[in-house]
């Protein structure tokens, strides 16, 4: 219990001179016993956290979990999304991707607010649940065909073949 | 992303097939892109138009092309014109014409037609004979004041009444088995005299009353120097029968009152030449002949009582010579040669020799059309002024079958002349050749073009053409204030509309107009402006005849060098055959101004050999040109120009060359071996027999060289690739014979056709197909890794279009180069064959510049339409039953037949006929092809096979798309601006 003194308090009984309601007077030093249950400590609210390092983790782990919890949620979207070619579906695609990355550029700001004795585990799982957002983004583009996997995507830049022999003639003219 | 591209390509591609009116031009884009020019081709029978009111304003023209026309007598168009079946069966025997009546005959009088002369509307026709290979011939007789018509077929003498063409009475000739063509004529008696000519034995001379009764006695008499083509008349008398004999250079006579024998006069007092022919009577002198001896020099020959030819009068430099009777005199009208392009036409009475200065007329005649060879003159009194002087409308042919038409007139000498370019009908070979670019363009050119300079240099140079751009950019402006003002003193002292304007010639931004060279059967090379059809230039080869062989005549044209090279000129090469010596004969050229080159002029270039075959090089020497390989009959080799050899010994490839002699059926391959000399060897390495003891060639066919393929294979469903077979030196080979049945339910033989895909260098067979109860003409168009060809299915009655596709599979062997010696495994054959609605005359593949965009085929219909039709619709993968696969890669369901859709007619209305080939070129821009279709009618279009994917819509709202763009822009910075100020308010309150 910390001996600090108050340097102002509220008094709700009426002054004498009537000026105010209320006033500030000048506690008299130590001269009055605290009342029941009263603690002197104002820093109340600093005191759980230190004292309840479960509830921290528990917190990092909202913020770890979070991009997986969004996973079913991708799932549905890429379902109700289809394979068409359209704009939706391209833009519902296109946000998969978007908030992953987003998430992975602005991850040093995430990390930040992750602590406790777990926070690398936590931090890896953070980086998991984003790759693995991405790798259901890159998924759902293999599923409309979106990838360049095929022979045939790149046939545009085959080289023709170099003719090696020439050859000319004909029917006698 | 390669889907979506694809996803769209295919998306546009659906669309563009099955709404297939977007390939239709609107109304208002008739005509823009395309025009389509009438030929009628060299005249083979005249007249004036005699119809009564009509008299003078028309002409009647019967050709070698099967065609009859009328035609405007001032300004040369066509007023109408008939065209006849290409084959004999359309071939115009003769044309009659008197009075209002116009009569053709055809074929031997396989068909007589008679023709209201003012709409060319056919008023009767009538069959007679079935013999087309004879010559039928026919003349008017009056009879009771009506009009009769007396036909000669090979048997039988015909009678017909002009009205409607009913039989009055028919005759049936002698020796009907032998005779190919007969002379008529009626005698003063009425009766008719008969003269049939059987070619290398004999003439018969019989007579036929005026009523059709045949004299019992024929009278036979031994020529055997007389064929079908001899040149022979009957004498004004009636009496006396006179042919040119060339074997004996002598006339040969025969009195027909008293037969006897032929009598010989021989021609010793003037040279003969192969043009030596009787030109026809000459009236006024009694029996006298007209008679050509050279293109310049004409005779006139009198009969004398001993039955031979004295000269009478020798006409010389005198190109043509006519005796007309008017107004009761005999006026001789002789052409001359004034200068190097005038001629002079002199016309002298008979009768006391003096001259009719007002028929006097000097015609101006370009150099470039050949001697003049026939002359119609047509004499009229002029009844403007009273004097009734005599004026003369004139009609030459020239040697390179152009008509020109002259009249006199008072005001302006060049005002009533104007001449149609028959020879167009007659083209062989066409190349279009890219106009230069500007002089501007071609200085920048020039910085990068030259080989090693210094940085100095160069930078001079680029300064140079910088100012020099600058100074033109001050002209346009200066001329663009000054107005109009240029444009009016030039269009005052044009001289002729054909005349080039230099800043004409010039290339467009898209590359589309091009000048189209032409090279025709009677030795005229022609450059034609695409954009207009008009003639840029025109060179007359006098000894340049086409390769001729079977029937097809062939004259070689190609693009030496192209306007790329800037300090370079372009250069085009014709080869054809020498008509003097029978070698082959070269003609070298600018292809943008028609400058012959200086030491080919006006003759070309003997190579002093007869040419077998002959193809061009592809790479070029130091001077940007690429060599010609000639092979001559003794199978030695020859390049042209020689200094192209050094080609031959550099090239990384090897040379190869294949000859296919179509009498012995062999395919024989050689190779080009630079030996240690300097020199080529020619080594045969293979052999190859087609049979000819059943089947003859009839067709080879490779690659173009220009082709190009952007896609070396094809997407499928499941989006693996099928590589394409895409060897450059296959060659595809027709050959059309007949099989004999062994049923016994034969109906004699069944004719079939065989395709062989050959490897030229290896002769190697990739692939053969034979189709059974199908006959040719066999079109074939053999582009990328396909060919289709249409022939008619006997069996089926029909005409048929079958399609090859040729691929590797799904992995490429090699990818980087492709070797005949060392071959992918045989190519995957995909065929197919569709029932095409109607008979083709010719097919090409469009061509584009790099080869994107799709490929469409032109074919020139028989119904006179020229139609592009998608090759997607001739793939043979067009599935029977549409699974999600095939729709993914886009083939179109299978239907046996192809659907003929009118707005896939790219030439609308403007039917052409008698197509003899269609020409395709890239353009500039990638989606477009530019068509040139050839025959009786030319037809220039450009097509789009994929649509104008590379250009913005002509209707593209420029102003209101920008418009809207610079608002935002605008809008987006005043919002801007707004936004800052509210922040800096909200921040203070």
């Amino acid at each position: 219990m910390s001996k600090r003194r108050h340097k102002w308090a509220i008094e709700f009984v009426p002054s004498s001179r009537g000026r105010s309601e209320r006033a500030l007077v000048p506690l008299p030093p130590e001269n009055l016993p605290a009342p029941i249950g009263f603690m002197d400590s104002s820093v109340a609210t600093e005191k759980p956290k230190e004292a309840d390092p479960g509830l921290i983790i528990k917190r990092s782990w909202d913020i770890a979990l979070g991009p997986i919890k969004q996973v079913p949620m991708n799932m549905f979207i890429m379902w109700m999304a289809g394979s068409s070619i359209s704009i939706f579906p391209i833009m519902m695609v296109g946000m998969m991707f978007f908030r992953p990355i987003q998430a992975m550029l602005a991850i040093q700001n995430t990390f930040k607010s992750i602590e406790g004795d777990q926070a690398a585990f936590q931090k890896l799982v953070y980086c998991i649940g984003n790759i693995l957002c991405l790798a259901m983004a890159v998924y759902k583009c293999q599923t409309m065909g979106l990838l360049p996997t095929h022979a045939s995507d790149w046939l545009a830049f085959v080289q023709p073949q170099e003719r090696m022999e020439w050859s000319g003639g004909g029917l006698y003219l | 992303m390669a889907k979506p591209i694809k996803a769209v390509l295919v998306f546009l591609c659906m669309i563009s097939l099955h709404s297939v009116n977007t390939f239709g031009l609107y109304e208002d884009q008739a005509g823009l892109f395309d025009w389509k020019q009438e030929y009628v081709g060299q005249v083979k029978d005249f007249h004036w138009d005699q119809t009564p009111s009509q008299s003078g304003k028309k002409v009647f023209i019967a050709s070698e092309k099967n065609v009859v026309a009328s035609v405007n007598v001032h300004d040369g168009s066509i007023a109408w014109r008939r065209i006849f079946e290409p084959s004999t069966r359309g071939r115009i025997d003769a044309l009659l014409h008197q009075g209002s009546s116009l009569v053709s005959i055809h074929a031997g009088g396989q068909f007589v037609r008679s023709w209201s002369a003012p709409s060319g509307s056919l008023l009767w026709e009538k069959s007679l004979s079935d013999d087309v290979d004879s010559r039928a011939s026919g003349f008017f007789i009056e009879k009771n004041k009506k009009d009769y018509l007396i036909i000669a077929t090979s048997g039988t003498l015909y009678c017909l009444k002009m009205n409607d063409g009913s039989e009055e009475w028919k005759a049936e000739l002698p020796h009907s088995d032998t005779i190919e063509r007969w002379y008529v004529t009626e005698r003063s008696d009425n009766s008719f005299i008969a003269i049939g000519i059987t070619p290398g034995q004999r003439v018969t001379i019989t007579s036929v009353s005026s009523d059709g009764v045949v004299s019992k006695t024929a009278k036979n008499v031994p020529a055997p120097w007389i064929d079908i083509q001899t040149s022979c008349i009957i004498m004004e008398d009636d009496k006396h029968f006179v042919c040119y004999s060339p074997q004996t250079h002598s006339l040969q006579t025969l009195g027909l009152d008293n037969v006897t024998v032929f009598k010989q006069t021989e021609l010793l007092e003037f040279p003969l030449t192969k043009e030596s022919k009787i030109e026809g009577l000459v009236p006024g002198l009694g029996s006298a002949i007209k008679f050509r001896s050279a293109s310049d020099r004409l005779v006139f020959m009198v009969l004398t009582p001993q039955e031979t030819f004295t000269v009478h009068k020798v006409l010389e430099k005198t190109y043509s010579a006519e005796i007309v009777n008017f107004a009761e005199k005999y006026i001789l009208l002789t052409l001359t040669q004034a200068d190097a392009e005038t001629l002079q036409l002199t016309a002298r009475d008979q009768s006391d020799n003096s001259e009719i200065i007002d028929l006097a007329h000097s015609i101006p005649f370009a150099h470039y059309h050949g001697p003049p060879v026939k002359m119609f003159p047509f004499l009229f009194s002029k009844k403007k002024d009273s004097s009734h002087r005599p004026g003369c409308k004139l009609i030459l042919v020239a040697q390179d079958f152009s008509i020109h038409f002259a009249q006199k007139s008072k005001s302006d000498e060049n005002k009533s002349h104007w001449r149609r370019e028959e020879a167009l009908a007659y083209i062989l070979s066409v190349l279009m050749v890219d106009l230069p670019v500007s002089e501007n363009q071609a200085k920048f050119e020039d910085e990068f073009g030259t080989k090693e300079e210094d940085l100095l240099a160069m930078f001079y140079k680029r300064l140079k053409a910088q100012f020099s751009q600058l100074r033109g950019f001050a002209i346009t402006l200066v001329d663009r204030a000054l107005g109009h003002h240029h444009h009016h003193t030039k269009s005052i002292d044009a001289i002729e509309e054909e005349e080039p304007e230099e800043e004409d010639l010039i290339r467009d931004g898209f590359n589309l107009h091009k000048i189209i060279v032409v090279a025709t059967a009677p030795g005229k090379i022609y450059g034609i402006r695409s954009h207009t059809g008009k003639i840029a230039w025109q060179q007359f080869i006098l000894d340049l005849v086409p390769f001729s062989r079977y029937d097809t005549q062939k004259l070689h044209l190609v693009l030496q060098r192209s306007t790329a090279h800037f300090p370079h000129e372009p250069q085009c090469t014709v080869l054809g055959v020498s008509q003097k010596t029978g070698n082959g004969l070269l003609v070298s050229f600018n292809p943008v101004t028609g400058a012959i080159l200086p030491r080919h002029q006006s003759q070309g270039h003997d190579t002093g050999f007869k040419v077998l075959q002959a193809e061009m090089l592809v790479d070029m020497d130091s001077d940007f040109l690429k060599g010609i390989v000639l092979i001559d009959d003794k199978i030695k080799f020859h390049v042209y120009p020689p200094t192209s050899k050094s080609i031959l010994q550099e090239s990384r490839m090897q040379h190869f060359f294949h000859l296919i002699n179509p009498d012995t059926g062999f395919m024989t391959g050689y190779r080009l071996l630079p030996n240690t000399d300097g020199e080529i060897d020619i080594e045969e390495l293979w052999n190859l027999d087609l049979q000819k003891s059943q089947q003859t060639i009839t067709g080879v066919y490779g690659k173009r060289a220009i082709e190009h393929v952007h896609s070396q294979g094809r997407v499928l469903g499941d989006r693996s690739v099928l590589y394409k077979y895409l060897n450059p030196n296959l060659v595809a080979l027709v050959t059309e014979g007949e099989e004999q049945q062994q049923s016994s339910v034969s109906k004699g033989p069944t004719p079939f056709f065989s395709i062989y895909l050959v490897d030229g260098v290896t002769g190697h067979l990739v692939y053969h197909q034979t189709h059974k109860r199908s006959k040719g003409p066999v079109k074939v168009v053999h582009s990328e890794n396909w060919i289709v060809y249409s022939y008619f299915n006997e069996k089926h009655r029909r005409s048929e279009i079958g399609v090859l596709e040729l691929y590797e599979g799904k992995e490429q062997s090699n990818s980087t180069a492709f070797s005949s010696f060392y071959p992918p495994p045989p190519p995957l054959v995909l065929r197919q064959s569709y029932i095409f609605p109607v008979p083709i005359y010719a097919m090409e593949a469009t061509v584009t510049e790099k080869g994107i965009t799709s490929k469409n085929i032109i074919i020139a219909l028989k119904t006179g339409g020229v139609l592009s039709l998608p090759k997607a619709l001739l793939d043979p993968r067009r599935p029977v039953i549409p699974t999600p696969e095939t729709m993914e890669e886009g083939t179109i369901p299978y239907v046996p037949e192809i659907p003929l859709s009118t707005e896939a007619l790219v030439n609308y209305n403007r039917s052409v006929f008698n197509v003899d080939g269609v020409f395709t070129s890239p353009a500039g821009l990638e989606s477009t092809s530019l068509v040139f279709v050839y025959g009786i009618d030319i037809f220039y279009t450009r097509v789009t096979p994929s649509r104008m994917f590379d250009v913005l819509k002509e209707d593209f709202d420029y102003l209101f798309i920008g418009g809207v763009l610079a608002l935002m822009i605008i809008l987006s910075f005043i919002t801007q601006k707004l936004a800052a100020i509210k922040a800096l308010k909200r921040a203070w309150k």
